[in-house]
């Protein structure tokens, strides 16, 4: 290389050396905190999953709103938005005590699905952009692996009325379905 | 907002990519071979692979094919050399 | 050149390279698939798609960024360099792949165009843990997609090879969206460390090996200014002159005593500026600059083959005595001229315009006067 390409070199080098750490580090810092799972038990559940379990409440897009309506009654469905560009179906929320479940039971093409749970929302500390948008304080329990039913052990915080499981594609940075535990279960969609 | 602006981006992306295209279909046909002579009987898969890059970069394109002749290349002791045999 | 262009100059290297590269690569994504759907039969085929080719490219590119410095460090490596552009290409494909899968995927089904969907579908910009990944992706795929549509040696000789790797270093910027990309991307999902620590592993590996060749060549021209005799680097090379050893010749400097160059080999010096190469070759002695005309590869680092300075990245070849490619080729590099006195090599500073004939000097010459 001739010499000013070579000291452009050096520089551009330097300056990677020190903001790609810096990217990497803050990013696994700020990584939502993961509860420990216990495998064998899980695997267990996982197997279950399909068995007997009631069906506590369902996320439907617009475009399969009809069909839902005529598949549900019509009271357990709360939804008033479209989630942009996404291809779900219905999610079947299950709860067991210790562990929260899902079901994808229409086909997915959203391979990019975790799985929070979310402590009760203070007042006032609703993150800015409404429901469909992640507290900061939210527990990752795990990715969602595609089509399986799965289930998620939940963190050991206190479950109560206001906490949600929901269910947050990460290439759209938002919640696609959520679900309270205790109370009426509800369904959260925001429109665009 | 955030929408419209994404929107008009990707409409001026477009219109420059457009233009980029009326470029090269000349500039592979004829201009290129009027600035770099290899360029003159380069085969059909030479200009099936530069074509996206012309469409991408041509601005850089205009001025050696305004002026017929290739762009030349600067270091310092290219520059020097040059300055020495002016004086 | 001095040849018509065709798509890709073939020869028996570059098919062994991209035939051992295509093999790796396929290699590669079977065994991401075929371990993937062990570890997570429920996974879709997209899914695995999606995966396999996005690491595929970020692996792929943390090699292509890796051979410059191994090359530097070391010249058994200087192979892997020869058809470097190939695999740059190929990282750019595989990463299209993913990009293309992930926006059908992720985007493609709503009622909004799926490339403005990727930019406004994720507000986060406040949060790093939810900060909108995606589009740092699509940048840096936008910048390997340049690198890839420029990489015909047309763009060589036509942008020139100092704006062409002015252009080609963006593979910096690329790559630090492309941790960017992974780290709040797939990294905020992954529960296992093992991913985490692989990235982590890359980049050090990467960042050292650039930080070593680095100081390896500021090392280089700290030792060649100490050479000529100057105040250190820090004096500039522009007091490099007086170092002279007699008045009629003030401009000659110093380079190193004949015996310090290898036959058939050269010793660098920077004047005016930057590098020269200065070889020594059949008892004689000439000097060029030291950036080829081709790629602005070192071809001090080379060697005299055949009678012509050869360059060790792609074999471009000069005559000693005025810089020139020999016909049917064009390329030149300027020239110096060249004194030998009392057992040392000298050069005058000033660069001679690209293919100036200069007379070579001789051992002999110089006896006399010492």
């Amino acid at each position: 290389m001739i010499a000013p390409l070579r000291s452009r070199h050096r520089r551009l080098t330097l300056l990677l050396a020190v903001t790609a750490p810096v990217v990497f580090v803050s990013a696994l810092a700020s990584r939502s905190p993961v509860p420990p799972m216990e495998g064998n038990e899980l695997a267990d559940l996982q197997n279950r999953l399909t068995a007997d379990a009631i069906p506590v409440t369902t996320y439907v897009l617009p475009e399969h709103l009809e069909f839902a309506r005529s598949w549900w009654p019509a009271d357990s469905i709360r939804t008033t938005g479209s989630g942009t560009g996404m291809g779900m179906g219905m999610v079947e929320w299950r709860w067991d005590g210790r562990f929260v479940g899902l079901r994808l039971t229409l086909s997915t093409s959203a391979p990019d699905l975790l799985v929070y749970f979310v402590p009760p929302a203070g007042t006032g500390d609703e993150p800015r952009g409404g429901a469909e948008l992640l507290a900061d304080d939210a527990v990752l329990l795990g990715s969602f692996d595609g089509v399986e039913a799965q289930f998620f052990e939940l963190p050991a915080l206190p479950v109560m009325d206001g906490s949600r499981a929901v269910l947050y594609s990460l290439a759209h940075g938002r919640i696609v379905s959520s679900w309270s535990f205790g109370g009426m279960a509800t369904v959260e969609s925001r429109g665009d | 907002m955030l929408v419209t602006i994404v929107e008009g981006g990707l409409v001026a992306l477009g219109v420059y990519l457009a233009a980029g295209v009326l470029f090269a279909v000349p500039f592979l046909l004829n201009g290129a071979g009027r600035i770099d002579q290899d360029a003159a009987g380069g085969s059909r898969g030479f200009k099936l692979l530069v074509f996206p890059g012309v469409v991408a970069l041509w601005p850089l394109l205009v001025g050696p094919w305004r002026r017929s002749r290739q762009r030349t290349e600067r270091s310092p002791h290219r520059d020097a050399a040059i300055a020495g045999d002016r004086r | 050149m001095g040849h018509s262009y065709r798509a890709v100059g073939w020869n028996r290297q570059k098919r062994v390279y991209d035939l051992a590269l295509i093999a790796g690569i396929v290699l590669y994504l079977a065994t991401f698939v075929g371990v993937g759907f062990t570890l997570h039969p429920g996974a879709t085929a997209e899914t695995m798609l999606i995966r396999a080719l996005g690491t595929g490219a970020f692996l792929l590119l943390h090699l292509v960024l890796a051979i410059g410095p191994l090359c530097r460090v070391d010249s058994r490596f200087l192979p892997l360099l020869y058809n470097r552009r190939h695999l740059g290409v190929a990282t750019f494909v595989l990463g299209l792949l993913h990009g293309g899968f992930a926006l059908v995927q992720f985007h493609a089904l709503g009622d909004l165009n799926p490339l403005v969907s990727v930019f406004v579908s994720n507000p986060r910009v406040d949060s790093v843990a939810q900060f909108p990944f995606q589009p740092l992706g699509v940048i840096a795929l936008v910048i390997l997609f340049l690198m890839a549509a420029t990489s015909h040696d047309f763009w060589l000789a036509n942008l020139t090879a100092p704006v062409w790797k002015s252009l080609h270093m963006l593979v910096y910027l690329a790559y630090l969206l492309l941790v960017g990309h992974v780290s709040l991307g797939v990294l905020q999902a992954e529960t296992s460390p093992v991913l985490a620590g692989a990235v982590g592993i890359g980049m050090a590996g990467l960042l050292a090996l650039h930080l070593l060749a680095g100081a390896s060549e500021v090392a280089v021209d700290r030792g060649r200014d100490a050479a000529t005799g100057a105040a250190g680097s820090a004096a500039g090379h522009s007091s490099l002159g007086l170092s002279s050893l007699r008045e009629e010749d003030s401009a000659f400097v110093d380079v190193c005593a004949v015996s310090e160059i290898d036959e058939k080999r050269a010793r660098l010096v920077s004047v005016a500026g930057d590098r020269v190469a200065v070889f020594r070759y059949d008892g004689k002695f000439s000097a060029v600059s030291n950036a080829c005309q081709h790629q602005n590869g070192p071809l001090g680092e080379g060697c005299v083959i055949d009678g012509l300075i050869t360059c060790p990245w792609h074999g471009y070849q000069y005559r000693p005595l005025d810089g020139a490619s020999p016909e049917p080729f064009t390329e030149k590099v300027p020239t110096f001229r060249v004194q030998i006195r009392s057992g040392r090599v000298l050069i005058d500073p000033t660069p001679l315009p690209a293919g100036t004939p200069v007379e070579p000097a001789l051992i002999g010459e110089g006896a006399s006067d010492g």
